[in-house]
C-alpha cells in the first residue's frame, strides 16, 4: 500500500478536490435551503423524499467527474517524469505498481465522494431525518461503486492510450453510463440498424444512473435492487483486466 | 498464476451476484400492473360499455428487448415472449396479426421515460401504468368492433390542424374554454337543471364555434372527443377505483384547462361521457361511436 | 558482472544502439561516454530493464541487487529527504525495523543531514544528493549513476567522487554515464565512448600507452564539438 497512500497523499494536497467539493456543496446548499427550490410542475419541492435522490445525483455526478479528473492523469504522469524507473528497477510488478496507484485514484475519489456526503448528513439532520442517518453508509457505498468503477476504467484506459485518447473514451464512457436510460429511449426511437448499434453499445456500459437512483431507494426507505451494482462492479473488473494484464514496454 | 486465480475466483463472484439478482422474463412488477388492471374487470361489461373486457385483449410489455405477451383467460394468465413488434416508448394499441394488442413499454421504461420528459409527476406507479392499459384496452375495443364508424368520423387526422386553426383563432379558443367551464360545472352538480341551462349554453357556444371552423376541423374535433374522449373516460373510472385520493385533481380539474392540441379533446369528450352517464346510466352500453356524446346528452335533455 | 551482446534499440525507424557489445567486470567503475543523443541512457535503460530490447542481449549476474540514480530525478515534492528514503525502502521490502535508521545513514552518506526539508525547497545538488542516496537502499551489488555529477558545484562533485570511490573500495561495480570528463578519469577503471548508438572505442585508465580521454573522445565523437561535448573544470 505504500504507493497508494503516498499517491493519494498527493492528490489530497491537489486543488482539484477541494474546488469540486466546494462547487458541489454550494449546489446541494441551494437545493436544499429555502434561498433556491426546484419546481416539478409548477410545484416547489421541499420534501425529503422529493429532495434526497436530486442531491445524490449531484453527488453522483461531481464525484464521478472528480474520478475521470484524477483517474486520467496518474499513471501517465508517473511515466512523464519517470518516477517509474525507480519503482520498475525495485522488481515492482506492473500489475503491482498500476494497482496501486489505481487504488489512489479510487481513494481520492472516494474521499470527494465522501465530501459531498457530510454536506448531505447536514441536509437529512437539518431536515429532521437525523434517526435515518445510518441509511447514508449504504447509499455512500452503493454511489462508491460508482466513483470506483469510474476510476478503474479511466485509470485502465490511461495505460493503454495518450491522454486525449483516454480523456475522450472515459468521458463518453461515464456520460453514456449516466445518460443510460435517455440512450435506451433514444435507441427505441431510432430504430433500425442505429437503434441495434446503440442498444449493442449499450450493453456494454452499466447504468451508472441507476446505481444511484438504488442509492436514493436506499435513502427513502424504498426497496433496492443491487442487478445494476453488480453489472457497474462487472464493467469495473472487465476494465481492471489491462491494469492487471496490460504490460508497458517502456518505463 | 496466483494473479490469474484470485482474478478469475472475483470475477465469478460477480458473475454469480449479477445472475442471481438479475430478472428473468418480466418482472414481477409488471406482471403487477396487469394483474392490477384485471382485478377492475367486470363480468357485466366495464365502465357503462357493455361488451368491453380487457381481458379479450392480449398485452405485450416491451423491455428494451423482448415482448413478453400476457394474455388472461378465467383468472389464469400466461406469458409468452417474442421480438418486439414495435419499439415501444409508450402505450397503444396495434394491430398484430389480425388481432388488436395493448402494446406497453414496460413500467420501468414508462417511469424512465416519464421522467426525462419531465411530464411534472412525482412518481409513475403501477397504479398509473394499470391505468394507461385500461384506456389502450378500450382503444382496441374500438378498433375491433367499430372501425366502420370510427373511420367515417375524420379523413385527415393531423393534430397541426388543430394547433394552427383552433387554437390560432381566438374567439374559437374564447368559446371553447367556456364550453369547458360549463362541462366542469355539470360533471360536479347531480342537478338537472343546472345541467340543462349549462348544456343549453353549450350548445349555443358550439354552435357559434362552429361557424368559425371549416367541417374538416370540426370533423377532426369530433374525432378526438368520441375516440379520445371515450378512452380517457374510461382511464378515469380506472383511475377512480385505484387512486380515489387523487382523481378530482387529475380528472374533474383538468376538464376546464385548456391545453394547446388534441389532449384537451380527451377531457372534453370525458366529462361529456360522465354527463351522459350521469342524465341516463348504462346509455353508453350500446354506443357505437357513429355520433359525438354531446349529441347523446342533447338528445336526454331534448335540447 | 555485466555483458551485453549486440543490443539494438530503435525509436520510429531511427536506430538510436546499434550493435552495442560490452562488459562490465566486477568490482570495477564503467564509464559510458559520449555526446548527448549518442545512446547511453537508452543503453542504461536497456540494462535496467526499463526499455525493451530490440535484439541483443543483457546478461546481468544472478541475484545481484541493482541501484539506479537517474539524471533528473524526481520524487514526491511534498514528501522529506527522509520520507521518500523511508518510502523507497517501504517500496524494495526492507524489514521496517530497519528502515528509519538505514535512511538516515544513507542521508548521512550523501551529505543530507537536514532530513525535515521538503523535497520541493532542494536545488538540483541537493536533488542529486537524494538521487543517489536512494540509489544505495538494500546495499546493492552493482550501481549505475546516470550524470551523478550534474548541477553540482566543485565541492559536491568532490564529494560524489570521493563517494564513488569509496564505495568503489567496498566491492560495488559501478556504472557511470557522464560527459564529464575529469570526474571519469578520476573515477573510472574503464569506459566506451559511444556515437550514434555505436562503439567508437574503448578507453583503459591502466594502459599507459593510451592517448588522454580528451584526445580519444575528440577523436571518436569529434565533428559535434560543442559546449555540450566537452565539460572540463
Amino acid at each position: 500500500m505504500t504507493i497508494a497512500l503516498t499517491a493519494f497523499k498527493e492528490k489530497l494536497l491537489r486543488k482539484e478536490l477541494y474546488i469540486i467539493s466546494v462547487i458541489a456543496i454550494l449546489i446541494l446548499v441551494i437545493f436544499s435551503s429555502g434561498t433556491g427550490t426546484i419546481t416539478v410542475g409548477g410545484e416547489p419541492i421541499t420534501g425529503y423524499k422529493m429532495l434526497a435522490p436530486i442531491l445524490l445525483t449531484v453527488v453522483n455526478a461531481f464525484a464521478c467527474v472528480f474520478a475521470v479528473i484524477t483517474g486520467l492523469g496518474t499513471i501517465p504522469a508517473e511515466y512523464e517524469r519517470k518516477t517509474s524507473h525507480l519503482i520498475w528497477i525495485r522488481n515492482v510488478p506492473q500489475y503491482y505498481y498500476h494497482g496501486e496507484l489505481a487504488l489512489a485514484n479510487i481513494m481520492s475519489g472516494m474521499c470527494c465522494e465522501g465530501i459531498l456526503f457530510c454536506a448531505m448528513t447536514v441536509f437529512i439532520i437539518t431536515n429532521g431525518k437525523g434517526g435515518e442517518a445510518w441509511r447514508l453508509i449504504p447509499a455512500f457505498l452503493m454511489v462508491g461503486v460508482n466513483v470506483a468503477a469510474v476510476s478503474i476504467i479511466t485509470t485502465a484506459l490511461s495505460i493503454v492510450f495518450s491522454k486525449t485518447v483516454a480523456g475522450t473514451v472515459a468521458a463518453v464512457y461515464v456520460a453514456a453510463g449516466i445518460f443510460h436510460e435517455l440512450l435506451l429511449t433514444l435507441k427505441d426511437v431510432i430504430g433500425g440498424i442505429g437503434g441495434d448499434i446503440v442498444r449493442f453499445v449499450l450493453k456494454l456500459i452499466p447504468d451508472l444512473n441507476d446505481v444511484q437512483t438504488q442509492a436514493g431507494n436506499m435513502l427513502t426507505g424504498k426497496s433496492v435492487d443491487l442487478h445494476t451494482v453488480f453489472a457497474v462492479l462487472l464493467a469495473a473488473y472487465a476494465f481492471s483486466m489491462l491494469i492487471l494484464f496490460y504490460k508497458r514496454k517502456e518505463a | 498464476m496466483k494473479r490469474i486465480i484470485c482474478a478469475a475466483i472475483v470475477g465469478i463472484g460477480l458473475l454469480a451476484g449479477f445472475f442471481a439478482t438479475g430478472t428473468y422474463g418480466l418482472s414481477a412488477a409488471n406482471v403487477e400492473v396487469y394483474t392490477m388492471a384485471v382485478g377492475l374487470e367486470k363480468k357485466d361489461g366495464n365502465f357503462g360499455f357493455e361488451n368491453f373486457f380487457l381481458t379479450d385483449y392480449p398485452v405485450a410489455f416491451y423491455d428494451g428487448d423482448k415482448d413478453y405477451r400476457i394474455t388472461s383467460k378465467n383468472g389464469e394468465y400466461s406469458v409468452t415472449k417474442r421480438s418486439p413488434v414495435i419499439n415501444s416508448i409508450v402505450a397503444t394499441a396495434y394491430e398484430v396479426n389480425g388481432e388488436f394488442e395493448v402494446l406497453s413499454p414496460t413500467i420501468e421504461k414508462m417511469s424512465s421515460f416519464i421522467s426525462l420528459m419531465n411530464t411534472g409527476m412525482s412518481e409513475y406507479t403501477a397504479e398509473h401504468h394499470a391505468v394507461v392499459i385500461w384506456h389502450e384496452a378500450f382503444h382496441c375495443y374500438q378498433m375491433s368492433g367499430f372501425s366502420g364508424f370510427i373511420d367515417n368520423i375524420c379523413s385527415e387526422i393531423d393534430e397541426q390542424i388543430i394547433v394552427v386553426q383552433v387554437d390560432g383563432n381566438s374567439r374559437a379558443v374564447e368559446l371553447l374554454k367556456m364550453q369547458m367551464q360549463l362541462l366542469e360545472e355539470s360533471v360536479k352538480t347531480n342537478d338537472i337543471d343546472i345541467i340543462r341551462e349549462n348544456m343549453v349554453k353549450y350548445k349555443q357556444a358550439d354552435e357559434e364555434r362552429r361557424e368559425l371552423l371549416s367541417e374538416s376541423v370540426t370533423a377532426l374535433e369530433n374525432y378526438y372527443t368520441i375516440v379520445e374522449g371515450t378512452a380517457c373516460y374510461v382511464e378515469s373510472c380506472a383511475y377512480k377505483e385505484l387512486m380515489p385520493e387523487s382523481y378530482d385533481e387529475e380528472y374533474i380539474s383538468a376538464i376546464s384547462c385548456y391545453y394547446s392540441g388534441s389532449s384537451k379533446y380527451y377531457y372534453i369528450g370525458m366529462a361529456q361521457c360522465m354527463i351522459l352517464e350521469k342524465l341516463a346510466p348504462g346509455r353508453l352500453g350500446g354506443y357505437t361511436f357513429s355520433k359525438p356524446i354531446i349529441e347523446l346528452i342533447y338528445e336526454e335533455l331534448c335540447i | 558482472m555485466i555483458e551485453c551482446v549486440e543490443l539494438v534499440k530503435s525509436y520510429k525507424k531511427k536506430r538510436v544502439v546499434d550493435n552495442l557489445s560490452f562488459s562490465v567486470k566486477k568490482g570495477e567503475v564503467f564509464a559510458f561516454l559520449g555526446s548527448n543523443g549518442a545512446g547511453k541512457t537508452t543503453t542504461i535503460k536497456m540494462i535496467l530493464g526499463l526499455s525493451k530490447i530490440d535484439s541483443g542481449t543483457v546478461k546481468i549476474s544472478d541475484g545481484i541487487c541493482v541501484g539506479y540514480s537517474p539524471e533528473t530525478p524526481y520524487f514526491p515534492p511534498f514528501l522529506t529527504g527522509m520520507e521518500t528514503l523511508l518510502y523507497y525502502a517501504g517500496i524494495q521490502n526492507i524489514p521496517k525495523a530497519n528502515r528509519r535508521a538505514e535512511a538516515l545513514r544513507l542521508l548521512e552518506t550523501v551529505g543530507l543531514e537536514d532530513s525535515k526539508t521538503k523535497v520541493s525547497r532542494y536545488s538540483k545538488g541537493m536533488l542529486q544528493r537524494l538521487a543517489l542516496a536512494q540509489s544505495l537502499l538494500g546495499d546493492p551489488e552493482l550501481l549505475i549513476l546516470d550524470e551523478p555529477t550534474a548541477g553540482l558545484d566543485a565541492l559536491g562533485r568532490h564529494d560524489i567522487i570521493q563517494l564513488v570511490t569509496k564505495l568503489k573500495s567496498l566491492g560495488k561495480t559501478i556504472i557511470v554515464n557522464s560527459h564529464i570528463l575529469n570526474d571519469i578519469e578520476r573515477i573510472c577503471d574503464r569506459g566506451i565512448i559511444i556515437k550514434n548508438g555505436r562503439k567508437m572505442g574503448e578507453w583503459n585508465r591502466s594502459d599507459d600507452n593510451q592517448r588522454s580521454l580528451e584526445d580519444m573522445f575528440i577523436e571518436f565523437v569529434g565533428g559535434e564539438r560543442n559546449d555540450d561535448s566537452i565539460d572540463r573544470v
